[in-house]
C-alpha cells in the first residue's frame, strides 16, 4: 500500500502557504479583496440602511433592523445587523493577508506591488470607515490574525480608528493615479480614495471632531483632481430631460460613467444582490416601504416644497414634481417593468407586503427592460455627492458663497430643477444642502450617516409618524456590538444604552 | 503389609531373553519377588513370545508393560499382588447417516454431535456424515443454522456395524434460533450479547416497497425512519438509530453484502435479511463509522445441491395521496373571506360587490385537482433463478419497478435492477464468490423550488425553499383563476381585481418546469476464502461501488394572460433556463479477515481479525445556460449565453484494523470483545487514528441446571459497553484553504479572486460515542412468546462542531472543532407471540422505543443560555443546550384575545410586531414576566424529535390463507408549518379557516383572518415564529395489510409449478394523527416541509410463482 493512503488534500482549493507565497497570485488576492464589496451589508444592498433612516422602512425579514427602526434596539442581534459588523472584517482580513505578503517572491514589477498595496490599504480603510460610523469603537488590527487572536481583541477608540483611516487613505491616494490601474474600471483611483477621505473629513467636521476647513480644503483639491480626470455629472441625449439625465447614472448601459468615482462592480456573470426581488414593486419580497414623508419632501418643479408650491396638485400628487421622485420611488399609478410587460401598479392594494403607497424604484427597474437581478453596479461614491459635500463644507467655512451655490445648483440643474433661492442664511443654506442630499442620494446608503453625523436623527425620524418609527437618542446613533461577539470575547464592551 | 521393595514401583535389573512369555513372566516373578497371579491357559500365554532386552534400574511396572505389549493381556494391582487379566476387546461400530431439509434435499454443513461422548462432525456437501463410536445406545443432536435442533434418541450401535440414520430437519421459525448477520460474520440469536435486531425476507414479502429503506418501517425497535415526501423515486428517507447522536450526518452506516452502499437502489425482493446493529458491542467492529448504528443488508444466495428454481414475483396496483387539504373554491365565499382578511390586516381591497357577483357565476378552479391525480399506477416484477450444484451456487435476478407520480404531468420513477450472486467451492479449502448488482433509476421529478445560483448552492433534487411547487401552487393560488383563458393560453389573475398572484399558473409549471434524474449504480464485490488449517479461515473481499448521476433541470419560458382583458401579464423564465449536473463517485473497499473457531470441551472460542481499507473519489460538474432561442430545443450549447460551469470534487480514505474475540462456556456464559483502530484522511496527521473498543457479556440463565421453570424457558441477560466514532464531516476540515471563487469584475471582465475560505484545524480528532446497553431476552411457553428489552445510554462527545467564528476573524466558514456533546438515553422493547391453535396459526408482535435526546453542550466555552445556535432561520431550528437537537424557538401563544378588555388587561403586546393586537389576535405568553411582550419572551416551543416510536403487527394463517397487518407510529413530534397553511398565503385558503374568529363566531382555536404575513397575526407565522404554527405530527398508521392465498401443493402437483401464492395488499390504508390536512410523515427540519408531497396509499395485487 502507498504510504500516503490517508493523506488526501483539497482538490478544488489551494493551501494559503502556497498561494500567498507567490507574487503571481497578488492580483488574484487583490481581486478577492474587491470581491467583498459585493457583500450585501458592505455595499451591495445599499438601499438597506435608508430603511432605518427617515426615507423608508423594512418589512418582516430583517427583524433586528426593523426593531431598531422602531426604537426597540437590542444587542442580541441575529439577522442582518451582525453582517454590518462582520462583513467589513472579511475585507479587512483579506487585505491584511495580502498586505502581509505584498513582498512575496515572484516576477512582477514594483509598480504593480505598489499599486496593489495602495488599493488594499484604501479598501481596508473604507471597511474600517464603515465599521466606525456604525459601531463607534471597534477592534483595529492591520495584520492577518488567527482565531485565537480574534477571541481576545479589544475595541480601539473611534478617534484612533479615524486617524488610521485618514492616514491610510492619504497614503494610498499618494500612490494611485487618476486613471484606474491597467485601465481596469472598478479599481480605485486617486479621486475615489480622496473622495472617501473627504467624506470622512466632512463627517468628522459635522460631529465637531475635526475642523471644517480641513474638509473644505480637501474637497476643493479633490474637485480639481476629479475635473482633471474627466469626472463630471452625467447627462444624456440633449440633456433636456431631467429624469432621463438622472436615471442615466444608474443604467446598465452606462456602467462606469464619468460621474461614478467608486462602485461595486456587478454584471450578468458575476451578479450582486438581486435588488429587484427585495425592493422592486414587481419583486417577490417587496421588503421596503418608502415613507410618505420622503415622497412629500420632493419639491414641485417650481423648486418649492409641496406645501407652498403653486404647481403641486393634490389630486394629481405625483405630477409637476422634482423628476428625481419618479426615478427614485414607484408611486401609485406608475408602471413598472415586469420582464417585457408593463403592469399598472396600484399602490398598497396590489402588494400585500407594502405598508405604504410607495416602493423603491432606484436600483430595481430603472433599466426599463428587465429587473435588476444583480447585474447593475452599485454606486458607492459619485460626483453629485462630492458637489453637495463641497457646498456644505464651503458654507460651513465661508458661508453660502457663490462657489457653494454653484455646487448645489449644478446638481439641481442636471434634473431641470430651479436654482436654490439666493440670499439664504448659512443655516438655511445648510438645510437646503441637507434636503438636496436626501432627494439626490435617496436609497444610496447616505441618509443614515447624514442623520447621525449631523445629529438630526432624533428630530427627523421621530417626526415621521408612520409605521411606528422611533429613534432613541444617545443610544441609536450607534449599532450595538453583537451580543454573540461579547459572549465569545469577554474583552469586548458594549455601546451606550444596550 | 508389603514392603516398598515388593511393589511394582521397585527398581529392578533384569535381562530378558528371546523366549516365551510364560518363561519371561516366571523370571520376572523371581527377580522382583512380586506375587503374580494368573491363569496361563486362559490367557493363552504360550502363543506369545518376547524379544530379548536388558533392563537395569527400571521399575517393575515398565518391565511388565514391556512383557505384555503386543498381547491381549493387562495387569491389575490388588491387595493380593499383581493379577494378570485379559484385555477386554473394544467393541466398535459407526453411526452414519444423511441430513436432509424439509424438501428432502441434502443439508451440507449441519452439525451432528453424539451427546454422550461429545464426538461430532459436520455433514459433507452431500449431506452425509459418519461418526465412529463404541458399542452402545446414544442420542444424536443435529443442529444447523435456521433449522430446529433435533435430538435422535436410542441410536443403538452394535459391534463392527454401521447404524444408518436418515434425518430430516425442520426449518426454525422461532426468532431465538435464527441466524443473525453481524459485522463480518453471523451468529445465532442466542449467542448475541449486543443489541441487534433483524428482519428477514419474510417480513418484507409482498409489500409494495418502492425504495428499500421503507422495509425498516415499524419492525425494528430503536429505528426511526422518516420519509419526507411521497414523491415517486425520491422519498429522501432518513434512518435514525437510537436518536440523533451527532450534529453532523447522523445517518446509519449501510452495508450491502459487506460493502457500503445506498439502500435505495436495491431491489427489495433481493433482500434476504436486514440486521440493525444498535449498540457499541455489535457495531464496534465498524468502529469509526458506527456511532449512528449500522444496517447490514444481505442479499439472497443460492443453496448447494438444490434444484434450480425460478421465482417470479409481481404486483400491480394503484396509489393515491393519503390526504389532501380541503380548499375553499366557491368564488363568492372566497372573495368575501379575502376581503375580510384584507380589512383585518389593514389592506385596501379594490374589488367590489359587483366583482364578487360577477365571479359567482364563473367556474372556479381547485388547483389541487390541477396538481394531483386521483390515482397513479404502480407495478413491479422480479424474476430470479436460484440453485446450486455440489460446489457452486447461484442467484440471478432481474427487477423492474415503475411507479407513476401522483403529480400530473410526466412524473414517474423507473427502477431496473440486475443482481448476480455466485459462490463456488473450488476445493475443500478454497471458496470464491461474487455479488454484482447494477441498477438504473430514471426519475422524472416534479417541479421544485431549488437554488439556481450556480456559484452558491448547486441545485439538486432535494426539497428546498418552498418545497414541491405543484403542491405549493395548489395551496397558494386563487380559485377564481381559470387554468386557461378563452384562447387556451395560461391564465392568471384578472388584473383589474387588484389582487396579487405571486405564484405562477400551476398547469404552466407542470408543463414547463421539470427535472429528469438518471442514476447508474454499480455495486459489486468478489471474495475468496481459504481454510489454512482446520478451523482457521482467511477471507479477502474487494468491493466497488460506482455511482453516476445525471440531473437535468429545465425551465421553459411561458407566458400568462389576463383572462378578462386578454393582456399579457407576465413571461416566466424568459429565454428558458437549463441546469445540467453530472455527478459521479467511486468507492473501493478491500478487506481481509481471518477467523478461527475452536471447541474444547464446553469451551467455545471464536476469534476474528481483519484489515479494511476504503477510498472514495467524487466529482460534480454543474453547467448552467440561459437564453435559449426556442423552447423546443433546450440543450447545452443551443442557448445564446455562454454556459457557466462549476466543478466540485474531493476524496477521502479510511484504513482500519479490527478484531473480535468470542468466548462461550457451555452456552451459558457469553463474552465478546471487539476492537477497531481507524485512520481517516479527514483528520490531520496529528490525530488521524482512533481506537474503538467494546466489551459485552451474556448469561443464559435458563441454561443453568437450577433453572427449572417450565413455562419460562429462556432467560438471558446481556450487557455491553463500548466506544464508537464518526467521521462524517467535511472532507478536509483540517486544512486551511484558499478558494478561487471570490471573483470580481473590472470593466466587464471577470477576474479570478482568491481568499482564505476555511481556517483549518490540524488538531481535529474523532468524535466519540460511548454507548452502554443492558438487555434482557425472555421466552415463555416453548418460546412461543418472546420478550426482549434494552436500556441504553449513548453519550457523544467531541462532536465535530462548526463553531461560529467571531465576526472579527473575517472568515465566515466556521472552523470545525471537537466541541459539542449530545446524549441519547432510552429503552426499547420487543414482544412477539407465535402459536398454532388447531389449524389456525397466529402471530403478533409489538415493539416500542423511547429515546430522549439532549444537547449537552455546543460550544463548551460559552455559558448557559448563551450556548445556543440558530441552525436554520427559515426553518426555525435551534440548537440549545439542555434541549433536543433542532428545537423550535419562538413565542408561546396562549390563546386568542376575545375582546378589548382582555387586551387592555394583558401585558403590552404592541411592541412585538409594532402593531397593537385586536380581538381575534393571538395572546402571547410573557415568559420573563416584565409586562411587555418582546423578543426576550421567546422560549422553546417545539421538539422535532419523536421520543416514542412503536410498531405492531398481527399475522394469522388458516390452510392456504394468511393475513398480516403492520401498524407503525410515532409519539409527539413537532413540526413548524409554513405560512402556506395559514389563510391566504398570498392566495388560496383551506376550508378549516371557515371556522375563523369573528365577533359573531368567537373561536378559541382559529384566529381572525389575515393575508400572507400581514398584520398582527400574520407576523406570527414566518419570522416571529409563534407556537400556533407548531403542530404535533404524532401518528399511528396501518402501514401494511395483506391477505394471501397459497395454492395447495396437491393442486399444483400435476403442473410444473412448485409454489403459487396470490395476494392483495394495501399500504398506508389508515392514518390516525392530530395533524390536519397534511400527511404527518414529512420533512421535519424545514419550515417549507408543508408542501412536501403526502405519502401514498398503495393498493396492489400480486403473485409469487415458483417453478
Amino acid at each position: 500500500c502507498k504510504k500516503d493512503f490517508l493523506t488526501r488534500l483539497p482538490q478544488d482549493t489551494l493551501s494559503p502557504d502556497n498561494f500567498y507565497n507567490n507574487a503571481a497570485n497578488l492580483k488574484i488576492g487583490l481581486t478577492g479583496v474587491y470581491n467583498t464589496l459585493q457583500n450585501a451589508q458592505l455595499f451591495d444592498k445599499i438601499p438597506e440602511l435608508d430603511a432605518i433612516s427617515d426615507n423608508s422602512m423594512l418589512f418582516k425579514y430583517e427583524t433586528d433592523l426593523i426593531a431598531f427602526s422602531q426604537g426597540n434596539a437590542y444587542a442580541n442581534i441575529t439577522n442582518t445587523m451582525p453582517n454590518y459588523y462582520g462583513q467589513p472584517y472579511i475585507l479587512i482580513q483579506r487585505a491584511n493577508e495580502l498586505l502581509d505578503n505584498i513582498n512575496a517572491p515572484g516576477n512582477i514589477t514594483q509598480a504593480d506591488r505598489n499599486d496593489y498595496q495602495a488599493e488594499a490599504r484604501a479598501l481596508r480603510a473604507i471597511a474600517y470607515m464603515r465599521l466606525v460610523y456604525l459601531f463607534g469603537d471597534v477592534p483595529l488590527y492591520t495584520t492577518f490574525i488567527d482565531k485565537a487572536t480574534s477571541l481576545t481583541l479589544t475595541r480601539t477608540l473611534r478617534d484612533k480608528v479615524i486617524a488610521f483611516i485618514v492616514t491610510e487613505l492619504q497614503a494610498s491616494a499618494a500612490v494611485l493615479g487618476t486613471k484606474p490601474y491597467n485601465n481596469e474600471k472598478g479599481r480605485l483611483t486617486k479621486q475615489a480614495v480622496l473622495g472617501m477621505l473627504c467624506k470622512v473629513l466632512v463627517y468628522e467636521a459635522r460631529m465637531g471632531k475635526r475642523p471644517w476647513v480641513e474638509a473644505q480644503t480637501a474637497l476643493a483639491q479633490l474637485m480639481t483632481t476629479a475635473q482633471g480626470a474627466g469626472v463630471d455629472l452625467l447627462t444624456t441625449g440633449t440633456g433636456a430631460n431631467g429624469q432621463a439625465n438622472y436615471e442615466a447614472v444608474f443604467l446598465l448601459a452606462n456602467a462606469d460613467n464619468k460621474e461614478v468615482l467608486f462602485a461595486v462592480k456587478n454584471n450578468d456573470l458575476n451578479r450582486g444582490v438581486d435588488l429587484s426581488t427585495f425592493y422592486g414593486a414587481g419583486g417577490g419580497n417587496l421588503s421596503v416601504s418608502v415613507h410618505t414623508n420622503f415622497v412629500n419632501d420632493f419639491y414641485g418643479t417650481d423648486g418649492l416644497p409641496i406645501a407652498t408650491s403653486s404647481v403641486y396638485n393634490p389630486a394629481s400628487p405625483y405630477t409637476n414634481r422634482d423628476p428625481r421622485l419618479k426615478a427614485t420611488v414607484t408611486v401609485p399609478g406608475d408602471v413598472y417593468s415586469n420582464n417585457a410587460t408593463l403592469v399598472p401598479f396600484n399602490g398598497r392594494i396590489t402588494k400585500g407586503t407594502l405598508q405604504t403607497d410607495f416602493a423603491i424604484k432606484k436600483y430595481t427597474t430603472l433599466d426599463g427592460t428587465k429587473f435588476n437581478q444583480g447585474q447593475l453596479d452599485v454606486i458607492i461614491l459619485r460626483y453629485a455627492d462630492i458637489l453637495l459635500l463641497f457646498a456644505e463644507a464651503e458654507n460651513e467655512v465661508n458661508g453660502p458663497t457663490t462657489a457653494a451655490y454653484n455646487a448645489i445648483n449644478r446638481v439641481r440643474a442636471r434634473v431641470n430643477m430651479p436654482n436654490v433661492k439666493t440670499g439664504l442664511t448659512q443655516t438655511d443654506f445648510r438645510n437646503e444642502v441637507i434636503h438636496e442630499r436626501r432627494v439626490e442620494l435617496g436609497f444610496e446608503g447616505q441618509r443614515w450617516f447624514d442623520l447621525v453625523t449631523l445629529g438630526i436623527a432624533n428630530q427627523k425620524i421621530n417626526a415621521i409618524n408612520e409605521l411606528g418609527r422611533k429613534f432613541v437618542p444617545n443610544k441609536q446613533e450607534l449599532f450595538p456590538i453583537p451580543q454573540s461577539e461579547i459572549n465569545l470575547n469577554a474583552n469586548l464592551t458594549q455601546n451606550q444604552g444596550y | 503389609a508389603r514392603s516398598d521393595a515388593q511393589t511394582i514401583k521397585q527398581k529392578v535389573s533384569i535381562a530378558i531373553g528371546n523366549e516365551s512369555l510364560d518363561q519371561a513372566l516366571a523370571q520376572f516373578g523371581k527377580t522382583t519377588h512380586l506375587q503374580l497371579a494368573y491363569d496361563g491357559t486362559a490367557l493363552g500365554l504360550k502363543k506369545y513370545t518376547v524379544k530379548a532386552k536388558n533392563f537395569s534400574a527400571t521399575t517393575a511396572a515398565e518391565v511388565l508393560e514391556y512383557l505384555l505389549q503386543n498381547t491381549n493381556i493387562t495387569y491389575k494391582e490388588t491387595s493380593d499382588g499383581i493379577v494378570l487379566v485379559p484385555k477386554t476387546r473394544l467393541k466398535q461400530g459407526k453411526i452414519t447417516g444423511i441430513v436432509l431439509d424439509e424438501k428432502g434435499e441434502a443439508l451440507p454443513g449441519a452439525t451432528v454431535v453424539v451427546v454422550e461422548t461429545g464426538a461430532g462432525t459436520q455433514t459433507k456437501p452431500d449431506g452425509t456424515f459418519s461418526i465412529p463410536v463404541q458399542v452402545g445406545t446414544y442420542t444424536l443432536k443435529i443442529s444447523f443454522i435456521a433449522y430446529q435442533t433435533l435430538l435422535v434418541k436410542n441410536v443403538v450401535v452394535e459391534d463392527g456395524k454401521e447404524t444408518h440414520q436418515k434425518i430430516a430437519l425442520q426449518s426454525d421459525n422461532s426468532k431465538l434460533n435464527e441466524v443473525v448477520v453481524v459485522g463480518y460474520g453471523s451468529k445465532l440469536k442466542s449467542e448475541i450479547t449486543g443489541a441487534v435486531s433483524s428482519i428477514s425476507s419474510k417480513d418484507l414479502a409482498n409489500r409494495p416497497i418502492t425504495q428499500a429503506s421503507q422495509a425498516l418501517y415499524g419492525l425494528v425497535p430503536g429505528v426511526y425512519l422518516n420519509t419526507s415526501t411521497g414523491e415517486a423515486g425520491n422519498n429522501q428517507a432518513t434512518i435514525r438509530i437510537r436518536g440523533i447522536g451527532t450534529l453532523n450526518d447522523a445517518s446509519a452506516l449501510i452495508l450491502v453484502d459487506g460493502i457500503e452502499a445506498p439502500l435505495d437502489n436495491i431491489n427489495p425482493t433481493d433482500i434476504e435479511s436486514i440486521s440493525v446493529l444498535k449498540d457499541a458491542s455489535s457495531a464496534a467492529i465498524y468502529g469509526s463509522r458506527a456511532a449512528n448504528g449500522v444496517v447490514l443488508v444481505t442479499t439472497k444466495r443460492g443453496k448447494l445441491n438444490s434444484k434450480p428454481t425460478i421465482d417470479y414475483t409481481a404486483y400491480a396496483g394503484l396509489s393515491a395521496p393519503t390526504v389532501l387539504p380541503q380548499m375553499v373554491t366557491d368564488p363568492t365565499t372566497y372573495l368575501q373571506l379575502y376581503r375580510e382578511a384584507a380589512l383585518n390586516s389593514g389592506t385596501k381591497v379594490a374589488f367590489t360587490d359587483a366583482d364578487i357577483a360577477r365571479y359567482a357565476s364563473q367556474p372556479s378552479t381547485n388547483w389541487l385537482d390541477v396538481a394531483f391525480k386521483k390515482t397513479a399506477p404502480i407495478q413491479q416484477h422480479t424474476i430470479a433463478v436460484r440453485g446450486g450444484s455440489t460446489n457452486t451456487t447461484y442467484s440471478l435476478s432481474l427487477g423492474y419497478l415503475k411507479q407513476d407520480g401522483i403529480i400530473k404531468g410526466n412524473q414517474d420513477y423507473n427502477a431496473y435492477n440486475i443482481r448476480s450472486n455466485i459462490d463456488n467451492t473450488i476445493s475443500k479449502k478454497l471458496k470464491v464468490g461474487s455479488s454484482i448488482a447494477y441498477s438504473y433509476g430514471l426519475t422524472n421529478l416534479t417541479p421544485k423550488d431549488v437554488a439556481t445560483q450556480i456559484a452558491g448552492n448547486a441545485i439538486d433534487n432535494t426539497l428546498t425553499g418552498k418545497g414541491n411547487l405543484a403542491f405549493e401552487g395548489g395551496l397558494m393560488q386563487h380559485p377564481i383563476v381559470p387554468v386557461y383563458d378563452g384562447l387556451g393560453r395560461y391564465a392568471t389573475l384578472e388584473q383589474a381585481l387588484g389582487l396579487t398572484s405571486s405564484r405562477n399558473n400551476e398547469q404552466a409549471i407542470l408543463n414547463n418546469e421539470y427535472a429528469v434524474q438518471k442514476d447508474n449504480r454499480l455495486l459489486g464485490n468478489v471474495y475468496a476464502e481459504y481454510e489454512i488449517i482446520k478451523d482457521l479461515k482467511v477471507k479477502g473481499t474487494v468491493g466497488y461501488n460506482y455511482q453516476q448521476m445525471g440531473y437535468v433541470d429545465t425551465r421553459k419560458e411561458f407566458s400568462q394572460y389576463d383572462p378578462v382583458s386578454g393582456a399579457l401579464v407576465s413571461t416566466v423564465f424568459p429565454g428558458s433556463q437549463l441546469y445540467d449536473i453530472q455527478r459521479n463517485s467511486q468507492n473501493v473497499t478491500a478487506f481481509l479477515q481471518s477467523t478461527y473457531e475452536k471447541q474444547v470441551g464446553l469451551h467455545n472460542f471464536k476469534a476474528l481479525i481483519g484489515y479494511n481499507q476504503e477510498s472514495s473519489v467524487q466529482k460534480q460538474n454543474t453547467v448552467e445556460q440561459l437564453n435559449f432561442g426556442s423552447t423546443d430545443l433546450i440543450t447545452l450549447g443551443s442557448g445564446a449565453t455562454t454556459p457557466v460551469a462549476l466543478t466540485t470534487q474531493g476524496e477521502w480514505a479510511l484504513r482500519s484494523f479490527f478484531g473480535r474475540f468470542d468466548y462461550n462456556f457451555d452456552n451459558k456464559y457469553l463474552f465478546e470483545f471487539n476492537f477497531r483502530r481507524d485512520g481517516s484522511s479527514r483528520f490531520g496527521a496529528n490525530n488521524r487514528y482512533g481506537n474503538f473498543p467494546s466489551v459485552s457479556g451474556g448469561w443464559l440463565i435458563s441454561n443453568e441446571k437450577f433453572w427449572d421453570v417450565k413455562f419460562f424457558d429462556l432467560l438471558k441477560l446481556r450487557a455491553s459497553w463500548g466506544k464508537l466514532g464518526n467521521q462524517n464531516t467535511a472532507l478536509y476540515p483540517f486544512a486551511s484553504q484558499v478558494a478561487l471563487t471570490s471573483n470580481y469584475s473590472f470593466n466587464n471582465n471577470i477576474n479570478t479572486g482568491g481568499a482564505i475560505s476555511v481556517l483549518g484545524n490540524p488538531d481535529l480528532k474523532w468524535e466519540q460515542t460511548t454507548s452502554t446497553d443492558i438487555g434482557i431476552d425472555m421466552g415463555f411457553f416453548k418460546s412461543k412468546l418472546t420478550v426482549s428489552g434494552d436500556y441504553f445510554i449513548k453519550n457523544t462527545t467531541g462532536i465535530l462542531t462548526q463553531i461560529t467564528n467571531p465576526l472579527t476573524l473575517g472568515i465566515t466558514n466556521p472552523t470545525i472543532v471537537n466541541a459539542a456533546a449530545v446524549q441519547n438515553k432510552g429503552w426499547e422493547a420487543d414482544v412477539n407471540y407465535q402459536d398454532k391453535i388447531g389449524k389456525v396459526s397466529i402471530g403478533a408482535g409489538f415493539n416500542f422505543t423511547y429515546v430522549n435526546n439532549v444537547v449537552k453542550s455546543i460550544n463548551p466555552s460559552l455559558s448557559g443560555a448563551a450556548d445556543q445556535v440558530e441552525l436554520d432561520h427559515s426553518a426555525d431550528s435551534w440548537l440549545i443546550r439542555g434541549q433536543p437537537i433542532g428545537v423550535i424557538y419562538g413565542y408561546q401563544v396562549q390563546g386568542i384575545f376575545q375582546n378589548a378588555a382582555e387586551i387592555a388587561a394583558a401585558p403590552n403586546h404592541s411592541k412585538l410586531f409594532g402593531v397593537a393586537p385586536q380581538p381575534g389576535d393571538f395572546r402571547i405568553a410573557d415568559i420573563n414576566g416584565d409586562g411587555v411582550i418582546d423578543s426576550k419572551d421567546r422560549t422553546v416551543i417545539g421538539n422535532r424529535q419523536p421520543k416514542l416510536l412503536y410498531g405492531f403487527n398481527f399475522k394469522a394463517g388458516y390452510k392456504g390463507f394468511d393475513f398480516s397487518a403492520l401498524f407503525q407510529g410515532i409519539g409527539h413530534a413537532d413540526i413548524y408549518l409554513s405560512r402556506s397553511v395559514g389563510p391566504f398565503p398570498f392566495a388560496g385558503i383551506r376550508s378549516v379557516w371557515l371556522n375563523r374568529w369573528t365577533p359573531e363566531n368567537p373561536s378559541t382555536t382559529y384566529p381572525r383572518l389575515w393575508i400572507d404575513r400581514n398584520g398582527y397575526n400574520g407576523s406570527t407565522i414566518e419570522i416571529n415564529n409563534a407556537s400556533y404554527w407548531v403542530q404535533n405530527r404524532a401518528y399511528l398508521r396501518l402501514k401494511n395489510v395483506q391477505l394471501a392465498y397459497t395454492i395447495p401443493k396437491s393442486v399444483l402437483s400435476k403442473t410444473f409449478i412448485q409454489n403459487l401464492r396470490v395476494y392483495v395488499n394495501a399500504q398506508n390504508l389508515l392514518t390516525f394523527t392530530p395533524l390536519k390536512d397534511f400527511d404527518p410523515e414529512r420533512q421535519d427540519q424545514t419550515q417549507y416541509g408543508t408542501s412536501s408531497l403526502p405519502q401514498l396509499k398503495i393498493f396492489t395485487a400480486g403473485l409469487n410463482l415458483t417453478f
